[in-house]
This record gives structure tokens, sequence and C-alpha cells, in this order.
């Protein structure tokens, strides 16, 4: 009902591809920040920043005393898909897509809005071998299709076994990729594989798909056509990940979990920029002294200089708000533009939609937000969120809001 | 045969260690690692290049320049890195369901980002890791190198592949396999049964396995095969072919019978694994050119294998078995009979094959048996620079460990680095407490001496300097050093002749003691390491002396004791002598008020918590509590101390804070608003109560709480806006005490310990007071009192009243007194701490008043002197000994004596394990003529080399 009724409202203030946000402390989160600036957003893409921007004709939101930033990217999860279990047990199904498993209508794309993530990466879970394809959705739209933003970012794997038995894992994971390869070095001496045939939102018949369409998506993978989305646990996975990275030639983007921290000075060295998952603080034991040490993890990665981005969490309480671990960042000692850029800009960059989401410049798509005070002051809204020019969604008339504080604020 | 361990008198004749440390300008690290090459039998200079051996130069011959040098001098002793055969300690064993998984690789388990510090410094640089045991073909075996950089971590990812005919491979896991979805038509299946489930069964499969193997290659040849295209058959035909060994672990001489019967007649590499009866068929395995890996050495309270009538599977080789392989020409390698225990390899390997046979069977064959042997395991230019150095022949001694380990050419393991063990090794170690030893070692580490004597064994990369004579750090017992005079204190300059004038009861010397004062460092380089910094005399309480290090390290790091003793100056006092003594007897009286008063407290005290030891046991945790006053930086970033966030109410703009003192002292729960801005929690606890400042938009906001209550309310200081908010917040939750909250839910229990927490019935603590404590010191016997005195019969009066009445530790600083009082003197058990040595003219005879003083058992402290130089304190005792005094009782003079007398001869004073590390090393005997000190050492450090 309620959700109903807020899509009648946020409809009703949307559908203008053309904004201009004024007088307004512009994050671009690329160089410099404007105290007071415009931001002129024209046909969905984002015209014009500056400190005086004027244009006829196109509806202007006051920005007076609010802060403009771009929608937060989310790289890395698997909250939007349907369901209770994000995991195929059978460890190899590259022919899986979480195409066939996002939910428009699921509260997590309502949150999203709220919080600001107007890019998000879905991924299947983190506990099968060769797990699917991804997508790059934005929190917006009636159908998976009207939602998307990228339709296939990458391909899932783990290198960190499910059980404990990680060599019989990588053996299994090698033996795999290996078969592709052989399939696919197959094909191509038969010159069966196109280059426009796609995996996409196939039946999951697996007898009448026949082995071929089954591994396309592996195919794709091992072309080079597709990044792969590697799960990483502990420091070695991260070096398991690139060596078969570099056995097989594929292209990837690594999820490094807490553990892997001991592989940063390594990842700075290789100058591999990685994802980090939400957890910031482990505690270890020390094995020789008995001591218990605390390891800041973004602090390690940032003092060894690797690039990362930071994901959010839904499990716990501040962790699911992006301007939360931001805000941690900095108190890591992390500086504000790198912490915000680690929200924005680089999880863009990593997911493959570094030219068009992560940041406030011309010729970017016009995704925005419009917040009531500084993101990492704690105290700040999403007043507006605003889509390609569109404002989707609007705090004082989200109803949801309206029903927990009656009325709103 | 040498002795086994390394005793004073060899070492003496061995040069000084000489470490010469370098660096080409360019980066490029060229290394040069000299000594006795154990493998080669003579000595060389290996010189390293990008990882490798670049070639072997004689010893003598010139290193290319800039080159890092490592050279233990003549003790040098270079082995191979050392290869441990067999691991299961390092990678996690997989386990896979299949009872054959030929594709496995060890080391994808293996994580090279793990730090594995003692497997660095055991000197193994090569590591085979096993892929597992419970499975009849686990995997391939793998070698990595120890300590290098992760890229470069694998030598070798399939060094051979696994078969397990030992019964522990006989029971592999069913196969399920459930159908998807089980219904009518699908009904479930009964789980397949795997191969091998006996002795029998394993070799068939062998067979079999092999036989396949066998087929593909006919059908596809060997190009193909290779591929792990087919996962049960991947790599199998690579052993058929030989180009990797085929590792087989079995126990008894039956299966290693039928193994090598299997081989016979093929291209097939053997490599028995474990091999506890393998000595029964070394005629056969030298025949089949097979190699045996063989736990070997004796483990310590360990079980030997019996040789009949029949071994355990799971035995033990016994250490006859290595020689009697290698008798018959069976190439061996030794892995330690306890899994893992790589720091002992050498040690178990050398006790297996005494010398040349031992150190081979953990290098060269070892290498050559996992498959690495055309890559590690020699030393030979060309090859992996994998070298382990020692500092002493490790055939000969035991407890030999590398010194430094090299692997493809990076140091991973140094002991010549940072803070090290030193040993001296002296011709004459003047004991003082003791004996003199000749040819003694004194072996220090951490600032502390740990060893003294003949037979002393030197630790592992100790630094060793030699040297004629060791004598105890000079202590002298009054002199002033150190000290901007009271005046002066502050930045008025240095005035080194300004003097420490008498001070009240309540000064201490240590705190105006300046370390880095311009006269402390040419004191310690004369062989001072103690001084007690004394006031002058010249009234009748002169103050309180402080027992001070010339270290030169600040802080209390120079203070050994702060009230050191007390001085009082009769010599030059005027007035009757009824007067004098009622004087003196009224000060310490009311001393010994003072101290009564604390012996009661403390009586009273140790009572009460008999009686009360919960609340006793709070009692000290509130005192720990009460210390946080100055907290420990606990993260950088914040400062001092802060809560984690645990949850966060946007509506209200609430964070909720859970607050834990490091040590786990106290903890709770704390609200504070608008907490994202705050990123700063200074806390401080004083007694029972806590105050947190938290920083908000720049500006400070403080609250402060009771840690014993319940519930607490916080009250804002200061900032008007904040008015009020104190009384609509609260501590959500309770700060309580950790053993409170286990009780949490018992509240009627938990006000019962309130109770008693408040310690009720606790005695009352007395009043310290700075200028009494030093006659607690004295009366309790802590400290002595020097004493000046002039007049014989004040000086009679006054030490009995010190001596009979207060029982003091008495000595006499006047040598005036001693011709006449000696006897008196020697019968109150007082000492005598003259200036130097003072030499009295007594109507024309020379009196010696040290020599007068030790011939009636005074113990004499020789001091400085307030107007005098401690430097010349070793002089003054080398005169004493031409005045007469035997010289060993001159050097307890300024040493043991001294010691004894200022109450610290449990830290300085003497050359014994558990003092500390000050000595003095003299280019000659000690007080001969022309004898100099050469180095001394405080703490541990010699004087002038550079703390590092």
């Amino acid at each position: 009902m309620i959700r109903v009724l807020a899509l009648i409202l946020v409809t009703s203030i949307a559908g203008a591809q053309d904004l201009l946000v004024k007088n307004a402390r512009v994050i671009t989160c690329a160089g410099s920040d404007l105290k007071i600036g415009c931001v002129l957003i024209k046909g969905g893409k984002i015209a014009e920043v500056g400190e005086k921007v004027e244009a006829a004709g196109v509806p202007v939101i006051d920005g007076r005393g609010k802060v403009v930033m771009p929608g937060f990217v989310l790289p890395h999860t698997s909250a939007g898909l349907d369901g209770r279990n994000q995991n195929e047990m059978v460890p190899v199904t590259p022919y899986v897509s979480v195409l066939d498993a996002i939910d428009p209508s699921l509260p997590f794309f309502e949150d999203c809005l709220r919080d600001g993530n107007l890019s998000i990466c879905v991924m299947p879970g983190n506990r099968t071998m060769i797990a699917g394809m991804g997508r790059v959705v934005r929190p917006w739209g009636a159908t998976v299709e009207s939602m998307t933003v990228a339709a296939e970012p990458g391909l899932k794997i783990s290198v960190a076994p499910t059980s404990g038995n990680r060599a019989a894992w990588i053996a299994k994971l090698r033996a795999e990729l290996e078969k592709g390869r052989r399939a696919l070095e197959k094909q191509e001496l038969e010159g069966k594989v196109g280059d426009n045939e796609r995996t996409g939102n196939i039946a999951l018949d697996l007898e009448a798909m026949g082995a071929k369409k089954r591994q396309l998506a592996l195919f794709r993978l091992l072309k080079g056509d597709l990044r792969a989305h590697v799960v990483c646990q502990t420091a070695g996975d991260v070096l398991q990940a690139q060596k078969l990275a570099a056995e097989f030639k594929l292209k990837t983007l690594l999820v490094c979990g807490p553990n892997t921290w001991r592989a940063a000075k390594h990842l700075a060295k290789e100058k591999i920029p990685v994802v980090l998952s939400s957890t910031m603080v482990i505690r270890e034991t020390d094995t020789e002294t008995g001591e218990e040490i605390e390891r800041i993890i973004p602090k390690i990665f940032h003092d060894a200089g690797v690039k990362f981005a930071i994901t959010t969490s839904t499990g716990n309480l501040g962790g699911r708000y992006a301007w939360y671990q931001a805000a941690c960042l900095v108190r890591y000692g992390m500086s504000r533009e790198d912490a915000l850029a680690a929200v924005t800009r680089i999880p863009a960059e990593l997911i493959g939609i570094g030219a068009r989401k992560g940041s406030i410049e011309p010729g970017k798509d016009g995704d925005v937000l419009i917040l009531t005070d500084d993101p990492l002051s704690g105290r700040a809204w999403v007043e507006q969120a605003v889509i390609g020019g569109e404002v989707v969604y609007e705090r004082s008339r989200a109803p949801r809001l309206a029903e927990v504080f009656g009325g709103g604020k | 045969m040498r002795d086994g361990r390394l005793v004073a008198g060899r070492a003496l004749i061995a040069a000084t260690l000489v470490l010469f440390l370098s660096v080409r300008a360019d980066g490029q690290g060229t290394l040069a690692v000299r000594g006795h090459v154990l493998t080669l039998g003579k000595p060389a200079t290996i010189v390293i290049e990008d990882g490798k051996i670049a070639r072997l130069l004689a010893p003598g011959a010139a290193v290319p320049s800039g080159a890092k040098v490592i050279d233990l001098g003549s003790d040098g002793w270079v082995l191979p890195g050392l290869v441990l055969a067999d691991s299961s300690e390092y990678a996690p064993a997989p386990a896979d369901a299949s009872a054959v998984n030929p594709a496995v690789r060890a080391v994808d388990g293996y994580d090279p980002f793990v730090p594995r510090p003692l497997l660095k410094a055991s000197g193994v640089t090569s590591l085979y890791l096993s892929p597992g045991r419970n499975r009849l073909m686990p995997g391939c075996g793998s070698v990595v190198r120890v300590g290098v950089d992760p890229l470069d971590v694998v030598l070798e990812q399939r060094a051979a592949l696994h078969v397990i005919v030992t019964p522990e491979a006989y029971n592999p896991p069913n196969l399920f396999k459930p159908a998807i979805p089980p219904g009518p038509d699908n009904p479930h299946t009964s789980p397949e049964q795997q191969f091998p489930r006996s002795r029998a069964g394993a070799f068939a499969a062998l067979r079999q396995i092999l036989a396949e193997g066998r087929a593909l290659k006919a059908k596809t040849g060997s190009e193909e095969s290779a591929l792990p295209g087919n996962p049960r058959l991947a790599g199998v035909v690579e052993v058929l072919d030989g180009k990797r060994p085929l590792r087989v672990r079995a126990e008894r001489a039956a299966d290693i019978r039928a193994l090598i019967e299997i081989v016979s007649g093929t291209e097939i590499k053997l490599v028995i694994e474990g091999g506890t009866e393998a000595w029964r068929v070394a005629d056969e395995l030298a025949k089949a050119k097979a190699g045996v890996i063989l736990r070997a050495g004796t483990p310590p309270s360990g079980r030997l294998a019996q040789p009949e009538p029949f071994e355990s599977d799971r035995g033990r080789g016994h250490p006859a078995a290595a020689r009697r392989l290698t008798a018959a020409g069976v190439r061996v390698a030794l892995v330690p009979a306890r899994d893992g225990g790589a720091e002992d390899l050498l040690w178990y390997a050398l006790d297996a094959l005494p010398g040349a046979a031992g150190i081979d069977a953990v290098t060269a064959t070892a290498a050559d048996l996992v498959g690495v042997g055309s890559q590690a395991g020699r030393i030979a230019a060309g090859r992996s620079a994998d070298l382990c150095v020692f500092d002493r022949d490790p055939t000969t001694h035991p407890e030999a460990r590398p010194v430094v380990v090299i692997s493809r050419g990076q140091v991973i393991h140094d002991l010549t680095e940072g803070d090290r063990p030193i040993a001296v090794l002296a011709k004459r170690v003047h004991t003082v407490s003791g004996d003199v030893i000749e040819d003694g070692v004194v072996v220090i580490d951490d600032g502390k001496i740990v060893a003294v004597g003949k037979d002393v064994v030197i630790p592992n990369g100790a630094r060793r300097i030699v040297t004629e004579t060791v004598i105890p750090g000079l202590i002298d017992a009054g002199g002033q050093v150190g000290i901007r005079s009271l005046r002066d204190a502050g930045d008025a300059g240095i005035q080194p002749g300004v003097a420490l004038p008498p001070q009240g009861m309540d000064k201490r010397p240590s705190d105006l003691f300046d370390p880095t004062f311009p006269n402390v460092r040419p004191l310690a380089e004369s062989g001072v390491t103690t001084i007690a910094v004394t006031p002058s005399g010249g009234q009748t309480t002169c103050g309180v002396l402080s027992v001070m290090k010339t270290s030169g390290r600040a802080g209390d790091a120079s203070v050994v004791r702060a009230i050191g003793g007390l001085l009082l100056d009769y010599s030059r006092a005027k007035g009757a002598p009824g007067t004098l003594l009622s004087g003196l007897k009224k000060q310490l009286t009311s001393g010994k008020k003072y101290k009564d008063s604390w012996d009661k407290y403390e009586k009273d005290l140790a009572k009460w918590k008999k009686e009360n030891p919960d609340a006793a046991r709070k009692t000290s945790r509130e005192r720990k509590v009460g210390k946080v006053s100055s907290p420990t930086v606990y993260d950088p970033l914040t400062g001092t101390w802060e809560g984690t966030i645990v949850g966060f109410d946007i509506e209200s703009k609430k964070a909720t804070l859970s607050v834990s003192l490091k040590e786990d002292k106290a903890k709770g729960t704390i609200t504070v608003e608008d907490v994202f801005d705050a990123q700063a929690f200074d806390v401080t606890f004083k007694d029972d109560a806590f105050k947190i400042e938290v920083v908000v938009d720049g500006q400070k906001h403080r609250f402060t709480s009771n840690l014993a209550d319940e519930q607490v309310s916080v009250s804002w200081e200061k900032d008007d806006a904040w008015q009020g908010f104190g009384s609509l917040r609260r501590i959500s939750g309770v700060p309580v005490h950790e053993e409170l909250a286990k009780d949490a839910g018992d509240k009627d229990k938990t006000a019962k310990k309130n109770d008693k927490e408040t310690g009720k019935g606790r005695p009352k603590q007395p009043k310290k007071v700075a200028a009494q404590e030093p006659y607690r010191a004295l009366l309790e016997a802590e400290i002595p009192v020097f004493v000046g005195l002039a007049d014989e019969r004040v000086a009679k009066a006054i030490v009995k009243l010190l001596r009979d009445d207060f029982e003091l530790t008495t000595v006499v600083i006047s040598p005036g007194v001693i011709p006449k009082l000696s006897d008196f003197l020697a019968e109150q058990g007082c000492g005598y701490a003259p200036p130097g040595n003072p030499v009295l003219q007594i109507k024309g005879k020379r009196v010696v008043t040290t020599l007068e003083a030790v011939r009636k058992q005074i113990p004499v402290a020789m001091r400085s002197g307030w107007n005098g130089d401690g430097r010349t304190l070793y002089a003054a005792a080398a005169y004493a000994v031409r005045c007469g005094v035997r010289s060993g009782d001159a050097l307890k003079m300024v040493t043991r004596w001294s010691a004894l007398i200022l109450n610290v001869a449990d830290r300085v004073g003497a050359i014994e394990a558990g003092l500390d590390a000050d000595l003095v090393l003299l280019s000659g005997p000690v007080f001969q003529p022309g004898t100099r000190v050469n180095q001394v050492m405080i703490d541990g450090r010699f004087v002038g080399e550079e703390i590092r």
C-alpha cells in the first residue's frame, strides 16, 4: 500500500530530464568543491557546474543551505536479490544471473533512495565457486530492465572455499577454467562462438540450454569480455586470484574481506585496486605473543597505498550507510576527499561505470543527491535524490518517513 | 674432537666478530658471505647477485666494491639453505571427497603472506608442502621458498605425485550423490563406495591408475595427457615418464617391496616417504635407485620403533635406519621425527647421520628427492642464493642456530640486527663477589648479566668482545655530577662548578639530576657506572642521596634509588654535644613515629584484606583505575581513548557508545548526541570517577560520572547551549566493574557487594610526608646514613645513638676519626666512606685510613666527595693498592662494598648473573701500572655506542 503510494507520489514529481540546482554547496568528488555553486542537468546529463549558472525554462531547485554531491555507488552487494539464499550450492553455475532475482519492489531499493545509493552493483552470493552474472542497477524503476545501468558488469567467482579446503577448491576452480578454455578453443576451431551472443534472462532449463550456452558466460570471461569479481578472504586468496588471472588471462576485480590485510603492501606494489568489505576492524591474536591486536583494515590498505572502494553492509546499524562508512574512513586517518571518493568515484571506476557515474562533472549522468548537511556530519538527510535529472525521491514526500514520524520532518 | 660447547679458551683465540655493512650507491645490493663453507670443506667468499650465487672466491679475495659483507670472522660457518622435505603444518592438508585427486596442488593451500618468523629463523629456505595423508592419491606436493616475495614463492607447483599406501588412506568417504529432487521416479541411490579399504585395495588401485595412465599415454601422447583436463589422470603420465617422482608414503618393508616391484622396469622415479622399515630392504631400494625421506632422529620423550617382531605403520625411524640405508647406497633425506619441527631439523639430521652426511640429507639429497635438486640445496655458482650462516660449527655444536639466513639473495633472518646478546671474553673476569675467573665469559642480554663463567654457552648471534680484564662498573659512593645546581636548575645555563648545597629532607637529587649534563659522560667513560649523588656537607642534616646510573638515559632509567641514603655532618657542628645529640634523637624519634604509623597501617591492612578478600580485590582494582590519569595512547588518530559506536539513531541524532577501558577495568555504555562531529573522547580517571571530554564542533564538552553508581546522570560543564542536556540524557546502561558484570542479574547481590566495595572497616592510610620518607627507609635499614664526624667524644656518642638506639646502617665519612676510632667503629659495625684514598700524617707517620679500616674489617666505599672528581675513582683505588691494600680489597672499595653499603648489591657492584650489565673492560691486569679503561658498559650498552 505504502509502496504504491510512494510510486504515485514520486512519479508525479518526476519526469523532467532537465534540472538546475542553485546556491548549494557542491561536493563534486572530482577535484575542487564549490562553496556556493550550481549544477545544471540537461537531457539527463550534467551540462554545467559553476558558481553561477543560468538556464531558462529549466526547473530550479534552490539549494540554499544544502549540499549537493554525486550519488553513492555500491560496488558489491547481494542485497536486492529476492529469496532467502543468494548462493547456489552447485559450485559452478556461470549461467546464473542476478537478472532473474533482482526484485524492484524490495524495500532494499527504497532504502537505497533514502540512503543515497544511486548505483548498485548486485552480485550473486560469496559461497559459490563460479556463481554467475551480476548487474549494475539504479534503485528506481518498475522492472529490472528499466533499472539497469550496466547489464553485465562481471561474473562472480570465489577463490575462498566454503569448506576449509583451499587447495582442493582451487584445484576444482582451475579444472573448471581449464575445461572452459578447452571447450572454448574447440568451439572457436569450429567457428561456433559468435560475439553477439549474450547470456541474459535465460530459462533455467539446463537440458534445453545445452552445454555451450551454459558455458557462454565462462567463455566470455576467458575471452576477456567479462570481468571476474573475485571474492578473497585471506591474503593468500589474493595471490591465488592474481595467479589464476595471469594463468587464464582474466580481467579481475578483487573483493577483499578483512583478513586479506596482509596482502595490502603486495596489492599496492602490483597496483591492484580492490573493493573492501564493510568490516573495518578485526581483532587478531598474535600467535607468538598471544596478545590481542586490533587491525583497522582500511587504514592498513590506505597506508600501504592501495586504491580501494568500500562497501556497505545491511547487517549493522551504521555500516548500511555509505556516508557512515566514509566518515569511518576519515576517523581512521583518510582525507575527506579520499573517503568520499571511496564511496563514489572509485567504486564507479572499479565496476566499469566510471565514465558515467561517481562524480559531478559535465558529461556524466545527472545522478546527484541534495543533502540537508555535510555527508560526514552524521546529521545529513537525503533531501532529494536525482537520477538522470529526474527527482526520484523527496524526503518531505516520502510516505514511509511520514508514517514513522507522523507527518514527516 | 672438539668439546661440544664453545668454551672461552677457544673463543679467545678467535678474532672479534666483524660485520661490515655498506650498500652500493645505486641500491643494487650485492651480497658477499664469508665463512667456512661446510659442504665444500673450505673457507670461501660467496658473492650473491640478483638472488643467485654469482661466484665463489678465495677467502681473502676482494669482494665487489659496495657489496654488503656478512662475515662472522673465523667462527663463521656457511651451509646451503636447508630443505625440509616434508611438512603438513604450513598449508592445511586438503582432503577431497574423492580418493584420487592428482589435480590438487598443496601450494594452493599455502598463504605466503603469513609471517613465519620461526620458520625463517630455522634456516629452512625450501619447504615441501604435503598434499595430505588420508587419501590414496591426495594430490601433488609442492615446494615453496621461505621468506621471499609472495609472487616468487613457488619453487615447484607439482613437485611429486603423492600416493599413500598406509592405513591412513584406507577410509575414503562414500561419494553421496542424492537425486534432485528425489521422488518415486528418482529414488535415493545408495552412496558410491570408493577404493581402497584395505592394503590390497590400495595397491590394486595404484596399479589401476598407473595402467590407465599408460593407456592414456599410448592413446594421446604425453603432451596432451599432462594437462589437467582429465582430473583422474592429471600428471600420472608425467610420473610414468619420470618427469616428476612418484612419492609413496609407506612404512612396512613388504609395502616397499611391492612398490619396488610396481616401478621396476618403468621410468617411474620412486621416493619412499616415512620408511620406518626401509632399512630392511635397503639393498633393493638402492638397486631400484629409489630415495627415502625418512623421519629420523630421536624425538625427545618419544618412543623408538621396536626392530622386532613387527613395527607399526605409523612408527618412527630408528636413528640407525638412516645409517643402514646410506651405507647401502640409498639416497636419504631426513625430516624431523616430530612433525613440523623445522627449527630442529639440523639437530635431528645430525643425530641420525653425523657430519657431512647429515647435512647432505637436509640439503642436496633432500632437494633432489623433492624434485628441486637443480634449484636448491647446493652452494655453487649460478644457483639460487639460499644460505644459512652460523657463528660456530653446527656439526659439533648442538646449540648452533642460524645467525643469518638468506633466501634467494634476501636476508630473511638476521640475529646480528638490533639489540643482541653480547659475550665478553676476557683473560680475567673479576666477579668481585666470587673468584677471579681466568679465561672467562660474561654473557649480557637485555641489559643484564645472564651468565658468567668459564664453561658458558655463548648465545647464537651474540656479539663477541675479546678483552684482557673485566671488572664490575665502579660505584662512586658519594659525589656530585649531573646537577645544574639548585639555583640554576632552570634555564640559567650550565655551571659545572656549582655544588649541590645541603637541602631539605623532602628534596631528591634524582629530581635535579640531568643525565645529559656534560660531566656525566666523562664520568661514565672513566669507568664509574653508578654514583650516589649527594648534597654537600656542612650542616648537621644535609639531605638525601640518590643512587644514579651514568648511562645518560633519561627519566627513571637512570635512577637506581631516589632515596639512597642520608647525609648528616657533625664534623663542623658547633654546640654542646648534649644539644647535638638530643637534636638528632628528636629528629629520629619523629621519623620513627612516622614509620610506626605506616607499619601499623600495613599490618592492619593485611589483617583487613585477610578478613575481606572480596573487597580487598576490588580495592586493588580501584587503585589501578585511579592510576589511569595519563591514558596510554590507544589510537594514534583519535588521540587518547575512544568508544566504539555500537548504535546510531538517525532520528534523534543520538549515538550510543560502548566504552571500555583498554585493560578491561571498567565498562559501560554512554549516549552522546551529535557524535559524528565528536571525534575524540578524552577520558580521565580519578579515584572512582571518570571524566569524558568530547570535542564537538571544535568546542569541548565534558561530563563526569561515578563508576560505582548504577545509573548516572550526565552533567555538562561549560557551554550554555548544552545546559539542560544533562537532565535529559543519562548514561544508559551501567558502568560496572568487571566482577559486578558477572552478577548483573542479581540486584540484591550487587547491592550487597556494593556495600562491601565501599571498603567498610578498611584501615585509613597515613598521610605521606616527603620529608619523613627518608627516615622511614633509614629506620627500615633500607638505606644507610652517612655521617661526618670530628670530635672523638661526640663521634662516639652519635655512633652509639645511631647504632644502638636506632640500629641504622651507619657509614663514617671522615678520615680523621679512623686512626683513633677504628676499633670502636669495627665493633659497632660501621662502614667507612672516604673521599678517595686519604693518607694522614700523624706524628710524622703515614696512616693509610683505608688500609686501617680494612684491617679492622670495616667495609670501605670510596667516594669522590662533593668537590672531587669521580673520574679519579679508579686511580684512587689503584693508589690504595700502592699504599698496601690488597688489590682485591681495593676493587671492592669501588664496587662490591659500595653496593652493599648503599644496599644496591642486588643491582650493581659485582659480575653475577642477574645483576645489571655494568662492566669495565681494562687493557691489562687490574691496578697494574699502565692499565687503562678501554670500554665501559652500562645496562648492557657500551658508553659511546649509539643507542639503537
